[in-house]
């Protein structure tokens, strides 16, 4: 059977459980379940045919969870997967009607980068090594249980970078409808149905009930035949056995309703059995198939959100692009890529739903700055982002590295760039904006812009990209230098929406250039081009009246009904009178006054970016700003910390404020004058990996102004006896959280001690108490970080006294 | 602006971090912002076992337990190991890295609270009759060592992601078990 050919077609029957079932026949559990492809492969036969004799005509292999960071030896692992595909093949070739055998592949169990620690390539290649190994044993290949869609990602583009074979893909919804990692069922089918799986499916984790308002969800968006596999429900245990709280007559009830709303395919996940899908089956058996595809939308997704071009204007956030801009120019240059990140959280909170991501500045390595911007950048904003280069290879990387669908920026009318980019387009599955430019530059008139749009449109449907996936920009010129081709600019949008029926997307800030009160020409220029169209203003977001003009516009173009978003926004706005209006604004935090220079509040409300602002400001000695507000703000915060008036992450983040101050004036600080103290070795002992209570110690040191040598976790003896001959420290400082390691710490002491080391010692950590410091030989317990530091107070004006 | 009451997980995720007394609104807004990036990284997953008292695998004959069975009138043991995955160790140790030290604090009582506050729903889930306290081997007379136990014994325990290591340690960090005795027949 060509799988191809009849999907959305012809029902297709999926097996059911396969855990469980090796359960239920004896498998012991805590056995790895791809280990018994070789060592019971009859077993497994056992199961496959049971389910094809139920009706099944789609089996998957057994090999949830063989991929190299569940079995690490690769022969191994080649081994399991040949068994399991054989044992499928075998088992197929024994059933009575035709099935096709497809590989099923799991997640890895870890996660993606920048969430996790799994690098994307990384987590590429474990999926491609195991299509390698599989992909001439079967007929198709399901990534399925997955719970996170840029791992979804990563999945399907091992598949389609190394096989031709039918993919189908199938996520898994949480009972808040959303996905683990929290994207929603509309993304899901958005991302899945871009990179071009042939197939879309939902499994695991919720019984059919419970999946309903999800299925349906995505039966509503999808333009790809879907395929559901509910568990049974939850476990119970009744009688002495446990089974799963869905009867396969309650399962077959369900999917007989998805079957009428539309699915193209079942089969069934944790707890169902060959009795499920044979009841299933039997119920839908020749009727014919209900799906109906949705139409095609244009949509991007960021990590938890999506965009949809409808009728609503989309805003695009123009900031994070370094032309114009001084200061962003030099963050992207010397690294700073937070600044960066902070400014595009402003944008988003003042309301851009898309952010376009531009990092051009001679003398970076482009690709490398893009990638690892959109990193930092998708760690914490989730709308969707605009891939904003000029260079194919960048463009590829970090739609490549991208989590979601792009926006890409951009493709023009020339042809070599379209020759470039289009690909790029087709494999990643992003919107892409097109630039009326022609082989000759921007042409003056509307017409001949036009032209171009309709020539980027005709030549991205060779690539099988349709015209919903290409948004035109006609390009504004300045009017002070071109006034009369500012109305062209408009009358392209009417046209390109009108005629062409793509969406419209503009640079607003260019047509301004030159002119004096710049945000009026602007906004008047945005509402001009709303009317006749546009639907993806790139602006500035920080520009409140801007912004409110288009909220404005959506009243009244009445496609902000009942203006209820203009209302929400606006119903607080202070309507300025003639005379000056005052500021409404309020100090953000106005919780308690405080008496002080601004250094001392800075640094005990612990606010870093303030604190650092000041001292650089600041023209006292040193040695004063230590005296005179430093350590006055430390004795403050101390003190509410004793008192227990602020609790231990606050405390720290005044020391981590206090310690910004430190770095920024150390360098013009005398080292004699007393006033750099320590240093301070420490460390967690050997064989634990507890280090928080360390870190504390280690930050409220460093904000006395202790020279801190920190050793990390799990220090050997040695390293540390080794650290004492180098730095000649005034204090060793110890720590340990299980009784278990209490035992290295008294082997360290133990281990100084016979290396003449005399050194005092101060131990902490969960378990540690007087009794126990004495015990092992150390010389001061220390309870918490406050008593480390007047310890080592103590032991500096010691040695002061000796010198 | 309204006042948010405190919920049970801000409650806990408090208790952590020490302040049993009222929190002040900088305090809440610490933890709220915490608990919001310990959910974001969060992925839940659990696996469970059911056995009957009497010949369970897993050895129970510790005199905590049994106490505990006892007084529940239990004849069978729910073992559930739960995890909120690896996410949060990867995110502490680059906190941690940065010199981020009071986040990486608050983000690990956060994830403390927010491990058992889905194992406490998953259980409720499970309907268990007339559950006990929930028990995990370190406690009372339980040895550590049961740990091993529990993960040979329980179906599905690899899904998890969770592993032992040779101190009995779980990793991710973030991961629990526990024994439940219940009325099973």
């Amino acid at each position: 059977m060509d799988i191809r050919s009849v999907l959305g077609k012809e029902l297709l029957v999926f097996d059911g459980g396969f855990g469980s079932q090796l359960q239920a026949r004896g498998v012991k559990p805590g056995t790895n379940s791809a280990d018994i492809n070789i060592m019971n492969p009859e077993l497994v036969y056992a199961i496959h045919k049971d389910y094809i004799d139920a009706g099944t005509n789609c089996i998957v292999t057994n090999t949830f969870g063989a991929d190299r960071f569940h079995i690490e030896d690769y022969e191994k692992l080649k081994a399991n997967i040949l068994a399991a595909c054989d044992n499928a093949r075998r088992a197929a070739k024994d059933g009575d009607h035709e099935v096709n055998v497809f590989y099923d592949m799991a997640p890895t169990g870890k996660l993606l980068k920048p969430l996790g620690d799994l690098d994307f390539e990384d987590a590429v290649e474990c999926f491609k090594e195991q299509v390698l190994i599989a992909r001439d044993h079967v007929d198709g290949f399901i990534i399925e249980t997955m719970t996170d869609l840029y791992e979804v990602k990563a999945a399907i583009l091992a598949v389609k970078e190394n096989t031709d074979k039918p993919l189908f893909c199938s996520v898994t919804f949480q009972e808040n409808g959303k996905m683990l990692t929290g994207a929603s069922p509309v993304q899901a089918v958005t991302l899945m149905e871009a990179l071009g799986v042939d197939m879309i499916a939902i499994n695991c984790s919720l019984g059919p009930k419970e999946l309903e308002p999800v299925i349906m969800e995505m039966l509503s968006v999808a333009t790809k035949p879907m395929l559901v596999q509910p568990n049974a429900g939850l476990p119970v245990f009744v009688n002495g056995e446990t089974s799963y709280n869905v009867t396969a007559e309650e399962f077959s009830q369900y999917i007989e309703k998805f079957f009428e709303a539309g699915i193209s395919a079942f089969g069934g996940c944790c707890g169902t059995t060959p009795e499920h899908i044979r009841l299933s089956y039997e119920k839908v058996k020749g009727r014919e198939l209900k799906f109906k595809p949705a139409p095609v939308a244009t949509r991007v997704t960021g990590t938890t959100t999506y965009v949809e071009f409808k009728n609503r204007v989309v805003r695009c956030g123009e900031r994070l692009n370094p032309t114009g801009k001084k200061k962003m120019k030099l963050a992207l240059q010397e690294g700073r890529l937070y600044d960066i990140v902070d400014e595009g959280v402003l944008q988003v909170e003042a309301g851009a739903d898309v952010l376009d991501v531009n990092v051009g500045v001679p003398g970076i390595d482009e690709t490398a700055v893009m990638t690892e911007l959109i990193l930092n950048l998708q760690e914490v904003i989730d709308v969707p982002l605009q891939i904003d280069s000029s260079n194919p290879e960048t463009l590829e990387k970090a739609c490549r590295l991208y989590n979601g669908i792009p926006l890409i920026n951009s493709v023009n009318g020339k042809q070599e760039v379209m020759d470039n980019v289009f690909p790029i387009v087709k494999k990643y599955g992003g919107v892409v904006l097109g630039l009326c430019i022609g082989e000759d530059g921007i042409p003056p008139t509307a017409n001949e812009r036009f032209a171009i749009a309709n020539k980027i449109v005709n030549e991205a449907a060779k690539y099988g990209i349709s015209k919903n996936r290409i948004i035109i920009d006609s390009l504004v010129l300045t009017a002070s230098a071109q006034q009369k081709e500012v109305m062209e600019t408009i009358k392209c949008v009417k046209l390109v929406t009108d005629e062409l029926g793509c969406g419209t997307a503009l640079g607003l800030s260019n047509v301004s250039f030159g002119l004096p009160n710049r945000p009026l020409i602007n906004r008047t220029f945005l509402v001009m081009a709303l009317l006749s169209g546009l639907k993806l203003p790139i602006l500035n977001p920080l520009d409140k009246e801007l912004m409110g003009a288009i909220d404005a516009f959506e009243v009244l173009n009445f496609t902000d009904e009942n203006a209820a978003d203009y209302i929400m926004r606006h119903s607080s706005d202070v309507v300025a009178s003639a005379s000056a209006a005052p500021k409404a604004d309020a100090p953000a935090s106005a919780s308690e006054e405080l008496d002080g220079s601004p250094l001392y509040k800075a640094v005990v409300k612990g606010q870093k970016h303030q604190a650092v602002d000041i001292v650089r400001a600041m023209t006292d000695e040193p040695l004063a700003i230590v005296s005179d507000h430093i350590i006055p703000a430390l004795d403050t915060v101390g003190k509410n910390y004793d008192t227990g008036k602020i609790f231990l992450p606050q405390l720290m983040i005044a020391a981590e404020t206090a310690k910004l101050v430190f770095d920024e004036i150390k360098g013009k600080l005398v080292s004699d004058s007393g006033a750099t103290k320590g240093p301070v070795i420490i460390a967690t002992v050997k064989n634990d990996v507890h280090d928080i209570g360390k870190n504390i110690v280690k930050v409220v040191l460093q904000s006395y102004g202790f020279e801190v040598v920190d050793l990390g976790k799990d220090v050997d003896p040695e390293v540390i006896y080794q650290a004492v001959c180098q730095y000649k420290p005034i204090a060793i400082g110890l720590s340990a959280l299980m009784t278990t390691t209490v035992i290295s710490m008294a082997d360290t002491i133990d281990f100084l001690r016979k290396r003449k080391v005399s050194i005092p010692v101060f131990c902490g950590g969960a378990v540690v108490t007087e009794e126990v410091v004495k015990n092992i030989g150390g010389d001061y317990y220390t309870a918490d970080a406050m008593e480390s530091v007047r310890v080592c107070e103590e032991l500096q004006a010691r040695v002061e006294e000796a010198k | 602006m309204t006042e948010e009451p405190i919920s049970k997980l801000e409650k806990r995720t408090l208790a952590y971090l020490g302040t049993g007394k009222e929190a002040s609104e900088a305090q809440l807004g610490l933890v709220r912002q915490a608990i919001e990036d310990v959910k974001r990284l969060s992925r839940p997953m659990f696996a469970t076992a059911f056995y009957s008292i009497k010949d369970c695998p897993i050895r129970l004959q510790f005199s905590s337990l049994q106490k505990l069975f006892e007084l529940g009138e239990s004849d069978s043991v729910c073992i559930i190991i739960s995890t909120i995955g690896p996410a949060i160790d990867a995110r502490m140790e680059v906190l941690n890295q940065r010199g981020d030290y009071s986040k990486s604090l608050l983000i690990d009582a956060a994830a403390n609270a927010y491990v058992e506050q889905i194992t406490d729903d998953y259980q409720e889930s499970l309907n268990l009759k007339n559950p006990t306290f929930r028990f995990a081997p370190g406690y009372g007379d339980v040895p550590l060592e049961l740990q091993r136990e529990i993960f040979d014994n329980v179906p599905g325990s690899g899904k998890t992601g969770v592993k032992l290591d040779d101190n009995y340690l779980m990793h991710p960090w973030k991961s629990m078990t526990g024994i439940i005795g219940f009325k099973g027949e």
